[in-house]
């Protein structure tokens, strides 16, 4: 108050006609006195993990579980999602994996890394960076990413998907050079492997194999090249890459799924029909820990469009819904089905059951393969992996690769059958218009990606056209 | 005998004035009456330039004291004024006992009226090139508002007001020809006595949640208002430069007169009820797909849908409406005493007003105790010095609503219908109990009930604001000469709101319980210095010229901290948090101006009048290379009917004024918008609460989403208007009709980028608005005589809002709304959503689900905008967003009439119609999705699109095929109004509503003089009473983001009332 008093008895007295400069300057004037105007690598870090637990395990996750009928919808929007019903409006991940937290984050966090001779941050930074831009390819097809977060560039170009995912290999062998130098100390900053240098590279050379696994349908080699990643991938569940979560509800550090259903948006998704139903049929030792049971005392799964019913619907168990539980992000139990499914394709039979059995023994299941082969052997690895990875995004991207399981869609008047890629976001289409088509113009499906007439098993393919 | 011993006296007084002695000095008597004989009350007589003035008594008659040492027989002016008549002024000479009595012509155009025009200006009615609407004290009483801002609805053509519910304490929002902004605040700038002043709306969480805000200006007791000028345009407006760019609100408290004490109380009661019953279905209970939701265990959570079986004969149903309201009250008292020396005014007054509000319980209730000191002392002819101080103390209880599931709407109109929402507390556990919840077990304390039951959100949730505010002016008037004013005023106005927003646990937004403690504080002092140089320069030529400063100081506080987790159940406290979940979110800023400002004006002959001037404005806001902007103006008028010969008020044409002005104003940027930064806050989805960005103790910080921004000037707008200002029919009628052209350029928006850019948006001068618009006042008196007055008055206007420009962008949300977004070549703050899919011959790709419509249109025939009907029957998704509706209302109009029927008994009525301006129902979307709206009844029945359902042209093979409209088919489906479009739920708000009507009797006989007083008044009155409207949700007049620029936006927002007033006055 004196100040503002002073301020105006030292105006009063100037009465001339620019001779009062010192009134519109000084604290509070010149700067923000609300945000900070300069960060350190290690805090962008700590914010952009964060940022990627969101990309990959949130609503974007949620949906893609839906359309591959692990989840199905129950309430609401949900309802629609699972229906297809998609929108430009919907996902904000495209966003994220761009803006603060995201890509332009990843390269202060690296630029200054690297600059203060911390070469593990930068390797485990682009391990991050391949996360969640593969995502973007992966769901959208053609993205933004040579011009992407440029101080020049406007409107950011698209890139192919195809030289997208070949740059995000380069950046990996680059994270794994960065890593193998072992400089410099991460510790607890990293959030999900403490900074682990070993750890890192295994789980950059599982993110590779399954980047290679994405654009196995148009790309010769590419099994054999993501089964020689794999074999040098995560070895065991303990190496797993999960998000980092605490409880209870109200620290703003609970796991993203609990959020949802048990605090924010209950009834909105239950397990789905599909899976519950093929778990069963199994006898599957995991359903106790994925599901708990309904309001009869069975597991059931709902199917797509009906509203919650507790009597019916199982819900996600109480070992997996907790708010600290850890959301696998990149998995022992994916790096072995992708060397059991690339090890078929590229011949490697033996190699392939053992690598199969192996799943099925983590998860208390006796082995099975050695009776397989042929097509018999790959829906087997196929199906153990779609129950293994369950709630990753990952199940989808297999689903689009093989159609198996030969899924039915959700709603017989999908013309187009299950959304074979996200619709990009009105944000980006509306503000980059020379290189983002219309929604009627935008592909059906990604490069990498073109539709199965026929499922593996040699049925035809029911949701993809 | 007395009398006309007086008179003679007096007449012999006037013609030998020589035999008076000097010593005596002179005492002037006299009655002021108007057409018909009709005595003027509250008329001010005075001697021109010696300070010595009194008011009319209700009879009309008047006496003048003239101290001897004064009253030497010199010749004087003695002249009188009184609202709606002519002025008149007489030579006398100042001897003795003088009779003067006077009679005044009507004036509906207020010619000669003093009108404040702003920064310390004024001018005389006829003087004004451009428009300036005045509304006068009994207007805004009549209103029997509560909220300065809301009696000013319907007062004055292309001001449109809008409260945003009928809670006790609700923010009115206010808006002068259209929108011109699309960021910036949107609302006119508030000036008290000559002060600017806060008119902010601060939501304490989100304001589509959370709970309703008061707007500043309810800080002033509307019985304190004298009158209150609005300028509308920019050339009126530009004298505030960079703070006018949505108009100014000029409003003048009530001061004492000199050489009377008059004082009056005032109190009110008023009864309140909620306007409108909401449509609901009672014929099925809770469950899906035909079959109930049975709760077989404690803690069962059950689906939130009334999709169950039909509910067998004799079962008790609710409804979850109207059980919510009780009968409300307002109670407003308020006593005030004025008058004054020779040479001092005081006024003090106070006030109470607590309303306590339409939901049932006590917890919507809003308390104002007002105060307000005004005095002023000439301490010597040329030096007059005064003070004001209001204080206001405002307390506010408030209820959760909108999009929240602890809010009151949202919980209670989905509620199934069987269930019994008034037991919220299980009897059992004495636990809260909810119809998605309905056996609370013993540990549930701290779980969510998806929905929190609106009787625990009524009696158990605590939402407070309490405001400490104060505002006044010191101020001084020095006339060196007669020919050089100098006005000085030093202002300050301060406000400290202390909010409590609390959940207690159990609630659905937080289960473990939240609470937010804010406390906000508003400073600004205000420095305004202005000379006027006033000359006569020939006998045809007078003309002056002004100069000032003005330096401003703004200063903004928010300590605001969320706790989460509480220890004991019902303790409001953050201290009863668990400690590491608090979250701080504090915020401050300071904004300075610093301006100079000239006028010149110049009278020619009588008859043209012209006004030119320019602002200069530099504000700590703008970016640093554009610092200095300016704001010219300019404006003719000329009263044409002069040159005719024309000046008695008398002939068909009895007056004629035609105006011109051209001027510009702005609008300051935000604080700091200029800067980029990093923050920490933290990363969601918006389907979930999120995480933190800080984690496992690290800090973390991440790039903001706004680029930040060097160069940023302030938003101009150029406004030309013109009209005419006329007197008819011997001045029983008048009309005025102005026509204005405003761009807006410059227009500060986030002009979004690619997000691939690393950016989401920046800010940039980079829109254009243009509003275009007509206003049309008329008033006729068709009978005016002593025993029946009676005014008619229409207005009407029309705005014309169009985003030219956004410099690139297509379309984007704005704030404060669900829906409402901004898109080139449409109106500002349109509906922007999803709509099935149509014939749109302007669209090239109008391919939907790979199905050419526009091929099938023209195959078929099909007109523009046929729905296109899949094979199955039902429309289908069309995943492009466009605009779907458009909020802003085609032309908006009032019709006022009060008949005065032997002076003391009125009788007055006004009408405000609003044509056009859709709402976006989305209440009514998601009651469709819970099987709850009365029209999801028909479930089961099959309806044809285009025809029985949906009415309008369609297309496609589906065409006429009659379909089952079931949960899963439609109401859940596409009919939802989470799933489906929302183009089918937005409806036109146009309505036509009786917002005042009232009776009164002025009881002036003499057993009430007798009993000490003048007068008394009584009167009866209703507010809101009638409504018209298409609108199937709650009252139309609603906005669920409160007072901001994104309107026609409905969802579960609380609704409106109605009330009866009976108000008792005492005058003396």
């Amino acid at each position: 108050m004196a100040r503002h008093l002073r301020a105006l008895a030292a105006a009063c007295l100037l009465v001339v006609a620019g001779a009062c400069n010192s009134f519109l300057t000084g604290d509070k004037l010149d700067s923000d006195p609300n945000r900070a105007t300069s960060a350190q690598a290690a805090q962008l870090f700590v914010a952009s993990q964060v940022n990627s637990y969101y990309i990959l395990s949130g609503h974007a996750a949620r949906v893609l579980a839906m359309w591959s009928q692990q989840m199905a919808g129950t309430d609401r929007q949900y309802i629609g999602y699972d229906q297809y019903s998609v929108t430009e409006g919907l996902f904000g991940e495209f966003s994220s994996v761009y803006t603060g937290g995201g890509l332009i984050d990843h390269r202060s966090i690296q630029a200054d890394a690297l600059a203060n001779g911390n070469r593990t941050l930068v390797g485990i930074d682009k391990v991050w960076e391949a996360l969640v831009v593969s995502f973007a390819a992966d769901n959208y097809g053609d993205v933004p990413y040579s011009q992407a977060v440029s101080d020049s560039v406007i409107r950011p170009k698209l890139d192919p998907q195809l030289s997208v995912y070949a740059a995000l290999q380069t950046l990996l062998d680059g994270a794994i050079v960065d890593l193998q130098a072992n400089q410099g100390v991460v510790g607890s900053l990293d959030l999900s492997l403490n900074g682990n240098n070993a750890a890192w590279i295994k789980v950059a050379r599982s993110v590779k194999a399954r980047l290679y696994m994405h654009t196995a349908e148009v790309s010769n080699g590419a099994y054999a090249l993501a089964l020689a990643q794999a074999q040098q991938g995560i070895s065991a569940p303990s190496g797993d890459l999960n998000s980092r979560h605490k409880g209870p509800s109200g620290t703003g550090e609970e796991n993203i799924w609990w959020q949802f259903i048990s605090r924010d948006r209950d009834s909105y998704i239950r397990p789905g029909k599909f899976l519950v139903d093929l778990m069963v049929s199994r006898n599957d030792p995991r359903l106790p820990a994925y599901f708990s049971k309904n309001a009869q005392g069975a597991y059931g799964g709902a199917a797509p469009g009906q509203g919650l019913d507790v009597d019916k619907h199982s819900n996600i168990s109480d070992t997996r819904l907790v708010p600290d539980f850890p959301q696998p992000l990149v998995t022992w139990a994916e790096t072995q089905s992708i060397i059991a499914e690339a090890a078929y394709r590229t011949g490697n039979l033996g190699l392939a059951r053992s690598a199969m059995d192996a799943v099925r023994a983590d998860a208390g299941l006796a082995p099975v393969g050695g009776s397989l082969s042929g097509t018999a052997l790959l829906k087997q690895i196929l199906e153990e992996k779609y129950i293994a990875l369950f709630q990753s995004p990952e199940v989808f991207q297999d689903y689009k690769r093989t159609c198996y399981p030969n899924l039915t869609p959700a709603t017989a008047s999908a013309a187009a059958g299950i959304p074979a890629r996200f619709t990009y976001p009105v944000a980006e289409r509306s503000a980059n218009p020379d290189n983002i088509p219309e929604v009627g113009a935008q592909p059906k499906r990604n490069a990498n990606d073109p539709a199965n007439a026929t499922s593996v098993d040699g049925t035809a393919c029911l949701g993809q056209k | 005998m007395k009398h006309s011993a007086q008179l003679v006296g007096a007449a012999f007084a006037l013609l030998i004035p020589w035999l008076a002695s000097a010593q005596d000095g002179a005492t002037i008597t006299g009655r002021v009456t108007k057409e018909a004989g009709a005595p003027v009350e509250l008329a001010s007589v005075f001697l021109d330039g010696m300070g010595i003035g009194v008011q009319t008594r209700a009879d009309g008659g008047y006496t003048i004291v003239v101290p001897a040492a004064r009253a030497n027989g010199q010749q004087a002016r003695l002249s009188v004024r009184a609202i709606g008549l002519r002025s008149a002024s007489v030579g006398i000479v100042l001897r003795g006992a003088i009779v003067q009595n006077f009679r005044l012509d009507v004036n509906p155009l207020r010619l000669g009226e003093v009108v404040v025009t702003g920064a310390g200006t004024q001018s005389t009615t006829e003087r004004l090139g451009v428009t300036v609407s005045s509304v006068k004290a009994d207007e805004i009483v009549k209103s029997n508002e509560t909220n300065i801002v809301q009696s000013l609805a319907a007062k004055a053509p292309g001001v449109v007001v809008s409260s945003s519910s009928g809670e006790p304490g609700a923010a009115s929002f206010i808006q002068i020809r259209g929108q011109k902004s699309i960021e910036g605040n949107s609302q006119p700038l508030f000036v008290v006595d000559g002060i600017p002043v806060d008119n902010s709306a601060i939501t304490t969480t989100f304001s589509t949640a959370g709970t309703s805000a008061p707007n500043r200006m309810m800080d002033l007791n509307p019985a304190d208002v004298e009158s209150v000028e609005i300028l509308k345009g920019a050339a009126a407006a530009a004298i505030y430069g960079a703070r006018a760019g949505s108009g100014v609100v000029l409003i003048t408290t009530k001061r004492g007169r000199p050489n009377t004490v008059r004082w009056s109380a005032r109190t009110s009661l008023s009864s309140d009820e909620v306007n409108r019953d909401y449509p609901l279905q009672t014929k099925f209970g809770q469950g899906s797909q035909g079959n109930a939701a049975v709760c077989r265990n404690f803690d069962c959570r059950l689906t939130g849908a009334s999709f169950g079986p039909e509910l067998p004969a004799g079962t008790v149903k609710y409804n979850h409406f109207m059980e919510l309201f009780e009968r409300g009250r307002v109670l407003d008292n308020s006593l005030s005493v004025s008058g004054g020396t020779e040479r001092s005014t005081f006024y003090v007054s106070g006030g109470f007003m607590d309303n306590s509000g339409i939901i049932v319980a006590d917890n919507d209730r809003y308390r104002r105790t007002t105060a307000l000191v005004k005095g002023s002392l000439d301490l010597s002819t040329k030096l007059r010095v005064g003070a004001t101080v209001n204080y206001a103390d405002s307390r506010g209880s408030f209820i959760q609503k909108g999009s929240n599931l602890s809010g009151l709407l949202l919980a209670g109109l989905r509620t199934s219908p069987e269930f019994n929402n008034v037991m919220y507390k299980d009897t059992l556990t004495g636990l809260h109990r909810a119809y998605r919840y309905p056996r609370p077990g013993a540990t549930s304390q701290y779980r969510s009930r998806t929905y929190d039951n609106p009787f625990f959100i009524i009696n158990e949730d605590v939402n407070t604001s309490v405001v400490g505010r104060s505002f006044g002016n010191l101020n001084l008037d020095y006339t060196p000469f007669a020919w050089l004013a100098v006005k000085y005023s030093l202002g300050a106005d301060y406000s400290s709101d202390a909010r409590i927003e609390g959940l207690p646990p159990s609630n659905s937004s937080e289960p473990t319980g939240q609470i937010d403690r804010a406390n906000y504080t508003t400073t600004q002092f205000d420095h305004n210095l202005i000379a006027t140089v006033t000359r006569q320069v020939t006998p045809w030529m007078s003309g002056s010229v002004t100069a000032g400063q003005n330096l401003n100081s703004r200063n903004y506080k928010q300590l605001q901290v969320r706790g989460k987790g509480f220890i004991a159940p019902n303790l409001f406290q953050l201290s009863n948090t668990i400690s590491s979940n608090l979250l701080p979110l504090d915020y401050e800023s300071l904004v300075r101006l610093e301006s100079y400002f000239g006028e010149a004006k110049a009278d020619l002959y009588e008859q043209l009048f012209l006004t030119a001037g320019v602002r200069a404005d530099a504000s700590s806001n703008f970016g640093k290379s554009v610092r200095r902007n300016y704001f010219p103006k300019a404006s003719a008028a000329w009263e044409f009917t002069r040159p005719l010969g024309i000046t008695s008020g008398q002939g068909v044409l009895s007056y004629g004024k035609a105006r011109i002005g051209y001027g510009q104003t702005g609008r300051e940027p935000t604080p700091y918008q200029v800067f980029s930064g990093y923050s920490a806050g933290g990363f969601g989805d918006g389907w979930t609460g999120g995480l933190n960005a800080n984690q496992a103790g690290n800090a973390a910080l991440s790039l903001s989403l706004t680029k930040g921004q060097d160069v940023l000037k302030p938003e101009r707008n150029t406004e030309t208007e013109f009209g005419v200002d006329l007197g008819l029919f011997d001045s029983r009628a008048d009309l005025g009709v102005t026509v204005y052209n405003n761009k807006s350029t410059d227009v500060i928006l986030a002009l979004p980028l690619p997000p691939s850019t690393g950016f989401t948006s920046q800010v940039q001068n980079a829109a254009e608005i243009d509003n275009k618009g007509v206003e049309i006042a008329l008033n006729i008196r068709p009978i005016t005589n002593q025993m029946v007055d009676w005014n008619v008055g229409v207005q009407w206007s029309r705005n014309r809002n169009i985003v030219t420009s956004l410099n690139g962008a297509e379309q984007f949300y704005i704030g404060g709304g669900f829906v409402s977004g901004i898109k080139e070549g449409y109106s500002h703050g349109i509906i922007l959503d999803y709509d099935f899919a149509r014939c749109r011959k302007n669209e090239t790709a109008n391919f939907v689900d790979d199905i050419d419509i526009n091929a099938a249109c023209a195959a078929a025939g099909a007109p523009e905008g046929a729905m296109y009907i899949g094979a199955d029957g039902f429309p289908i998704f069309d995943p492009t967003q466009r605009v779907v509706g458009n909020p802003q209302p085609k032309w908006t109009g009032a019709l006022s009439s009060s008949l005065t029927i032997r002076k003391n008994l009125q009788l007055s009525a006004l009408v405000d119609v609003r044509r056009g301006g859709d709402i976006w129902n989305g209440t009514k979307g998601a009651l469709f999705n819970f099987g709850a709206h009365k029209d999801t009844e028909i479930r089961g029945e099959t309806r044809i699109f285009g025809e029985t359902w949906l009415p309008g042209a369609t297309v496609g093979p589906g065409k006429g095929k009659a379909v089952a409209l079931t949960q899963s088919s439609w109401f859940t489906n596409l009919g939802s109004g989470f799933v489906g479009p929302a183009s089918q739920f937005v409806e036109d708000g146009g309505f036509t509503r009786l917002r005042e009507v009232s009776m009164s009797y002025n009881f002036d006989q003499p057993f009430i003089q007798r009993s000490g007083f003048t007068s008394m008044n009584v009167r009866l009155s209703g507010r809101n009473l009638w409504l018209k409207t298409k609108y199937s949700g709650i009252d139309p007049e609603t906005n669920l983001g409160g007072a901001t620029a994104a309107r026609g936006n409905e969802y579960f927002n609380n609704p409106q009332a109605r009330s009866v007033i009976v108000t008792v006055g005492l005058n003396r």
